[in-house]
């Protein structure tokens, strides 16, 4: 175990002798960041190539990637939090991160089982996101549990 | 330590199911497994034909089964379904050569197919989806066979699939329906619907309006009256065109028989007088065109030159003539502010040979106000003449003109019939329009008879009075332009007779027509000049001059033409006539502006350190070229 102190923390703060944050957690919302934007801008690229090969009922074009924005808007509060809540080792901005999951996936799942046309790239792009989401939901249970066995109540 | 060792696991494990998940799922697109289907022969293929293709047999059995009747079998159609399973299949219970679908054939037939058409027939639909199943046409058979799309951008899950297929219609059964889709329907049509806008009297059109067609009840049923025209190109009769209120129309159009006049003279409706006067009187005009008091047509037959009974119409063998033909009919529509007063029809009959196929028929509208018998003087143009109407002509009697009542007949000139003869009536001459030159040349044709008693009665002479004979042809019998008295014409097409001083004399040259020479050629040339406004240029005839150009000619009296047997022998003499307007107006004078100055706007004292106005170019000068001298040092 490797204690490490910094002078700005507070009075408690440098009495720990480990931090909580975990990294494998941190990584994956990283990565993740990046992933989100590729995947809205070819999902959005898509939807152009779908609009312009494929007929289309009316409105439901524009209904679809008006989801698909919504999906990609909550992504990233879900990662800024989770991000926030895993660096802060705060199990209720963690907490929010996990709720937001429910919404994104459920966006995703719109995308993928839903939609008017899903092209194989849209799904490959779907499934990878799911994963992710899923990578998550799993490594912000644990944070959660660490944080808050830790915290003093 | 531990702790960092454990994210790192986590984070591997992550990685790992990242990249199964990824595999897998390029695994599902990889891989492109084919299954083939044999069908067609015995019993049981058969039914996997229908398991596999359950919406093929539909349509077999709605055309098969006679119990279902078209209109359940038009509500059945499958939506989002490719019909057309087998569209070689053309005979029924019969196997078609080369169709490999069609269930009717048997293996043995099977054998002599060279290849299935089938593939030439029917496209697959589903190309553009990840996995779908494609008809293989092979050893005589169909196979439906599963196919991978490779493409990224194939559709993995496609929830429109009736993009594909026409939206399944319902067959229209009423009227209503059938307006719904005509409605709808995408195409250009040609309207073939005649708009009967004025045949829908309603209670604002109370006065008929200027090109609104004339409404009668004929029978209690609502029409118009026709009046036939020709069509341009075969001047054969049209009946399709209305009379319009206050437009006179005359036309002249031709009836194609079916058979010579002789056989359809007494049956065909539109030569049959007594029967087109039998209809004109069943004939109603309705006074106005909202109300409901009718007018009965006026009808009289004239005839002009029928020779025969009252009985109209009959075919006289003897004579060989078809007595009493339909040859012109003319409306009179009297008329006061709007509201017909009175329709007259006035049917000319004549005779014709038995032997025409096709006879030339007149039909004429005109409208006449209510009370007004007398015929308005119609000037030729206010003030100037106007292209097309009459050159005004007449004689001077006292202190005014006298003017022919016909204005077509003021001046005129004589012109040819069909096989060149000249037409010398008075009707059929040409009358002289302003502006429109024209020259016609036609022949006479003369016997002793013609040249009268001074003439006949000394063979061999040459006749003055066949001079004489000439020129009333030319000038016509009415002479109105005789050349014995002055005939003046008007300067002005608004002229009133009168005023003398308007008309000017008609300037006759004529060179000596001796007893040896005959005015074959009658020329007459009229100047005008356009005066007033340049943008309305009013014409007015400012000369006229009449030419008789005589030459040598003789009734010859040469070999049979000298015996008094052959006094009715004749010989021919060809006439011309021209006549020829000439624009004689003084061009409006070109006014050339002047030249535009160049004004220096510059100050006296721009130049100022090299140039003052008051001080001496020399100065400036030596300022220029030391300048240049500077600028070459510089530059060399």
């Amino acid at each position: 175990m490797v204690l490490r102190s910094y002078g700005l923390a507070s009075q408690t703060e440098v009495q720990r002798l480990w931090w909580l944050s975990l990294l494998p957690y941190q990584i994956v919302l990283y990565l993740n960041g990046f992933y989100t934007l590729f995947y809205t801008i070819c999902e959005l690229l898509m939807f152009i190539y779908k609009g312009e090969t494929l007929p289309y009922a009316p409105s439901s074009l524009g209904v679809e990637i008006v989801i698909l924005l919504l999906t990609s808007f909550v992504e990233i509060l879900r990662l800024f939090f989770g991000k926030k809540g895993n660096l802060t080792e705060r199990p209720l901005l963690v907490g929010v991160s996990l709720g937001l999951s429910l919404p994104a996936v459920l966006g995703n799942v719109f995308l993928l089982i839903w939609q008017t046309y899903l092209l194989r790239a849209e799904l490959i792009l779907i499934i990878v996101q799911l994963s992710f989401i899923g990578v998550e939901m799993l490594l912000g249970f644990i944070a959660i549990i660490l944080f808050s066995r830790a915290t003093p109540y | 330590m531990d702790m960092e060792r454990d994210h790192l696991i986590v984070l591997l494990v992550i990685l790992v199911t990242l990249l199964m998940e990824i595999n897998s799922q390029s695994a599902t697109t990889v891989a492109v497994p084919s299954t083939s289907l044999a069908f067609g022969s015995n019993a049981t293929s058969n039914n996997a034909n229908t398991s596999f293709l359950p919406t093929t047999t539909e349509p077999f059995i709605l055309v098969q089964d006679p119990t279902q009747t078209p209109l359940d079998a038009q509500a059945n159609i499958p939506e989002n379904i490719d019909l057309a399973v087998c569209v070689c299949d053309l005979t029924q219970d019969v196997c078609d050569v080369n169709c490999c679908c069609d269930e009717n054939c048997s293996p043995s037939d099977r054998v002599v197919f060279l290849s299935c058409d089938d593939e030439y027939l029917t496209k697959e639909t589903n190309t553009d989806l990840c996995s779908y199943d494609i008809r293989v046409y092979g050893n005589n058979n169909v196979m439906l066979k599963a196919v991978k799309n490779s493409y990224i951008f194939c559709i993995s899950n496609d929830r429109n699939p009736s993009r594909k297929y026409y939206a399944s219609v319902a067959v229209a059964r009423n009227q209503s329906e059938f307006e719904s889709y005509l409605a709808s329907s995408q195409s250009n049509r040609f309207s073939y619907q005649y708009k009967p806008t004025v045949l829908e009297p309603t209670n604002e059109t109370n006065y008929y309006k200027r090109g609104q067609f004339l409404i009668t009840l004929s029978n209690n049923r609502v029409s118009t009256l026709d009046i036939p025209t020709s069509v341009a190109a075969t001047s054969s009769c049209v009946k399709m065109n209305p009379a319009k209120f206050l437009i006179s129309e005359e036309d002249s159009c031709t009836r194609n028989l079916v058979a010579p006049l002789e056989v359809v003279c007494t049956t065909s409706a539109d030569l049959n007088s007594e029967k087109l006067r039998q209809n004109l009187q069943n004939v109603k005009v309705k006074m106005r065109p909202g109300s409901n008091t009718n007018l009965a047509v006026n009808v009289s037959v004239v005839d002009v030159d029928v020779k025969g009974d009252t009985q109209f119409p009959t075919y006289s063998p003897q004579l060989g003539l078809c007595i009493g033909i339909v040859k012109e009919v003319a409306y009179t529509v009297t008329h006061e502010a709007g509201v017909i007063m009175g329709v007259e029809a006035n049917i000319v009959i004549t005779d014709l040979p038995g032997t025409l196929t096709a006879v030339e028929q007149k039909y004429s509208v005109q409208y006449v106000e209510a009370g007004d018998s007398s015929i308005p003087y119609r000037r030729s143009g206010n003030p100037g003449y106007l292209v097309g109407e009459p050159v005004i002509a007449g004689k001077r009697v006292g202190d005014y003109i006298r003017l022919n009542g016909d204005r077509q007949q003021y001046l005129s000139m004589v012109v040819a019939s069909a096989d060149g003869d000249c037409l010398t009536d008075s009707l059929n001459r040409q009358s002289i329009v302003f502006g429109e030159g024209f020259r016609s040349g036609c022949t006479l044709r003369l016997t002793k008879d013609n040249l009268g008693d001074q003439c006949s009665n000394q063979f061999g002479d040459q006749c003055s009075s066949l001079n004489a004979y000439v020129i009333q042809s030319l000038l016509g019998p009415s002479r109105a332009l005789d050349t014995t008295e002055p005939i003046y014409i008007a300067m002005f097409g608004n002229s009133l007779p009168s005023k003398v001083g308007d008309w000017i004399e008609l300037e006759i040259v004529s060179n000596e027509i001796s007893e040896q020479t005959v005015g074959v050629s009658l020329h007459l040339d009229i100047i005008y000049v356009n005066v007033g406004s340049l943008a309305n240029p009013q014409a007015m005839i400012v000369a006229a001059k009449l030419y008789l150009e005589p030459i040598s000619m003789s009734f010859s009296c040469v070999g049979p033409y000298c015996h008094r047997q052959n006094i009715d022998k004749t010989q021919n003499f060809e006439v011309v006539s021209s006549v020829a307007f000439i624009d004689n107006s003084l061009p409006a004078e070109a006014a050339i502006a002047e030249k535009p100055v160049a004004k220096s706007k510059l100050k006296a004292d721009f130049f100022k350190p090299y140039y003052v106005a008051s001080s001496s170019s020399q100065f400036f000068l030596s300022h220029v070229i030391l300048c240049f001298i500077f600028i070459s040092y510089l530059i060399g």
